[in-house]
């Protein structure tokens, strides 16, 4: 195959899914616990096609989701159904999904091609090597590298592997977890394109990132998922504009914090300013944009030297606990 | 109604039970079997007073219930517990075909390696420990001159190594789906259970597979000092029982396998 193939094999591949039309994923009232540990929390939620980021911190309960729903886990309680079928206990439904799993661990002894063709035909299509060759093509993986054994592939090119071998029954459901962990800015690029164009074909694409910028720009809907709970559900840019309206807390170390904390107490995008025992100030935002103008300004004006400015709440879990509480 | 056997599994688990270093240790239980056979063979005359017995401790309490199973084992434990370990498991489990056709493919594998890695060397063990023995003299039948050895010694420790190599693969492949420390499970069993506990405690030999095959051994070839202790009656149903009961739950636990490794 030469190159001026691939974006032609690569359209037809990402055609519209093949097994009957698109898919909705329906979870309903949901709850998983481990032991004691409640990792996902009576969430209900519809996912349809399109591109939907599960967006998280660490440990917040999106793979455990991501499980429910690929059936890999049973709710505890509710109920989650894939194409109107329950996926727990019914290896059928995986003619609707395809999984990309989190973990690394591949048959790393095949080649990338001999996977994909072992994954076609434990899904019985009817054209084993078409498939095989379609799938790789549509991760860029049809060169020389698929002949080559996967434990020599760099992580991103396992990750493409995977999704390789997830695409080559054409699910109407893509489910990845942590899809672009390992990959070099080239391959998220593409990545991100195939899932787009994947989505918007009419395939339910659903994968998982503790990411903000690459939900930004992969997904127009997103589900926020912060310990275990839905924390806001819709479309992205709404959501990122809650997530920078939200009030940040600076730490402030300036020549003068007495002055500076009076001068800037009066000004209208700040809501508080503390001393703190140390020395320096907690200035409470609560207009970001405006206090980042106006701040350099304000000490000018008083004369006063900042010696340092520091976001003090800047850690995802802090945005993602912000959005619970809104 | 699902398939027992599917081509595309067996493949992969037999590429990766050879292909992975671990896979060195397979041969060196039945090599040490080898090697002692043949220099007790050549350093003793079986049939006289003082040397007549060992065949049936060396075949028996070594080859078939310490060097089968830990061949078993090593084979039976790399063929599902490893995947089910790191995951990868999900890659064949992510897919239609059903999970009671991944564990019997890989039952079916396991039990052939087994038979290649284990059954052939105590065969040939075999041959070579009673090939001219004089047909159950009694140990202290010293003056038995040695007539007319037969085959029938070394048939029923094969028919035993056999038998043993296919429950003993049904069971540690159901122990690789129930726990995630199958190795080690499996090694208590060995060691502790069919090693120590079943010879201190005579209720506990039904439920020993090396006692099955002791059992069949001695019934089938009469070999002396094997240390049987089951009827040939009780050991084929016992066998069938097991072997049963490890498909059976091995895939119910399987086709509630959670994403964790472990199966519920």
């Amino acid at each position: 195959m030469t190159i001026d193939n691939i974006p032609a094999q690569r359209d037809a591949a990402a055609a519209a899914p093949a097994n009957g039309g698109p898919a909705e994923i329906v979870l309903d009232n949901v709850t998983h616990w481990y032991g004691n540990v409640v990792a996902v929390n009576d969430i209900t939620m519809t996912i349809g096609p399109g591109v939907t980021g599960l967006l998280g911190p660490n440990g917040a309960g999106k793979s455990t989701l991501l499980h429910l729903v690929s059936g890999f886990l049973s709710p505890s309680r509710g109920t989650v159904t894939v194409a109107g079928q329950a996926t727990w206990h019914n290896p059928g439904i995986y003619q609707v999904i395809g999984l990309v799993p989190e973990r690394d661990s591949v048959y790393a002894f095949l080649t990338g091609r001999q996977f994909v063709t072992a994954t076609a035909k434990l899904h019985k299509l009817p054209d084993v090597e078409t498939a095989t060759a379609r799938a790789l093509a549509m991760v860029e993986m049809d060169t020389e590298a698929a002949d080559r054994r996967i434990d020599t592939y760099s992580k991103g090119m396992r990750q493409r592997i995977k999704v390789a071998a997830a695409l080559v029954h054409e699910p109407r459901v893509l489910l990845l977890d942590e899809p672009f962990n390992g990959m070099d800015p080239r391959q998220r690029m593409h990545m991100m394109d195939l899932l787009h164009r994947l989505g918007d074909t009419g395939h339910t694409i659903v994968f998982s990132s503790h990411i903000l910028e690459e939900v930004e720009r992969l997904s127009g809907t997103v589900q926020v998922i912060v310990s275990g709970r839905l924390a806001a559900s819709g479309d992205y840019r709404t959501i990122r504009r809650l997530m920078t309206s939200r009030p940040h807390v600076f730490q402030v170390v300036s020549s003068d914090d007495r002055v500076l904390a009076a001068a800037l107490i009066g000004r209208e995008s700040v809501n508080g300013v503390e001393l703190t025992a140390g020395g320096g100030l907690e200035v409470r935002a609560g207009d970001y944009g405006a206090f980042s103008r106006e701040l350099a300004a304000v000490a000018r004006e008083q004369g006063v030297r900042l010696r340092a400015v520091l976001p003090a709440d800047e850690s995802l879990e802090s945005v993602f606990t912000y959005l619970v509480a809104s | 109604m699902s398939a027992v056997y599917n081509p595309t599994i067996a493949a992969i688990t037999l590429r990766g039970l050879l292909g992975r270093r671990r896979s060195l240790l397979i041969a060196l239980p039945p090599a040490l079997l080898l090697a002692l056979t043949i220099g007790l063979r050549l350093s003793t005359d079986i049939n006289s007073g003082r040397d007549f017995g060992w065949p049936g401790v060396v075949l028996g309490q070594i080859g078939l219930v310490t060097l089968l199973p830990l061949t078993a084992m090593i084979i039976g434990t790399s063929v599902l517990g490893t995947e089910v370990d790191d995951s990868s498991i999900l890659h064949l489990l992510a897919t239609p075909v059903s999970r009671a056709t991944v564990l019997t493919t890989k039952w079916i594998v396991a039990s052939a390696a087994t038979l290649v890695f284990a059954v052939v060397p105590i065969a040939v063990a075999s041959f070579i420990a009673t090939s001219g023995y004089v047909d159950n003299p009694g140990p202290f039948d010293t003056y038995a001159m040695p007539i007319k050895g037969d085959a029938s010694e070394a048939v029923g420790v094969i028919v035993a190594a056999v038998v043993g190599a296919v429950v003993y693969s049904a069971f540690f492949l159901f122990l690789s789906v129930v726990t995630k420390r199958s190795v080690a499970v499996t090694l208590i069993y060995i060691l502790v259970w069919e090693s120590l506990l079943t010879r201190q405690v005579s209720g506990l030999r039904l439920l020993s597979i090396g006692q099955y095959e002791l059992g069949l051994a001695d019934q089938i070839g009469h070999l002396p000092n094997l240390g049987a202790h089951l009827t040939l009656g009780t050991s084929v149903v016992m066998s069938v029982v097991f072997t049963l009961f490890a498909l059976i739950y091995g895939t119910r636990r399987l086709q509630s396998f959670r994403v964790s490794g472990e199966a519920a």
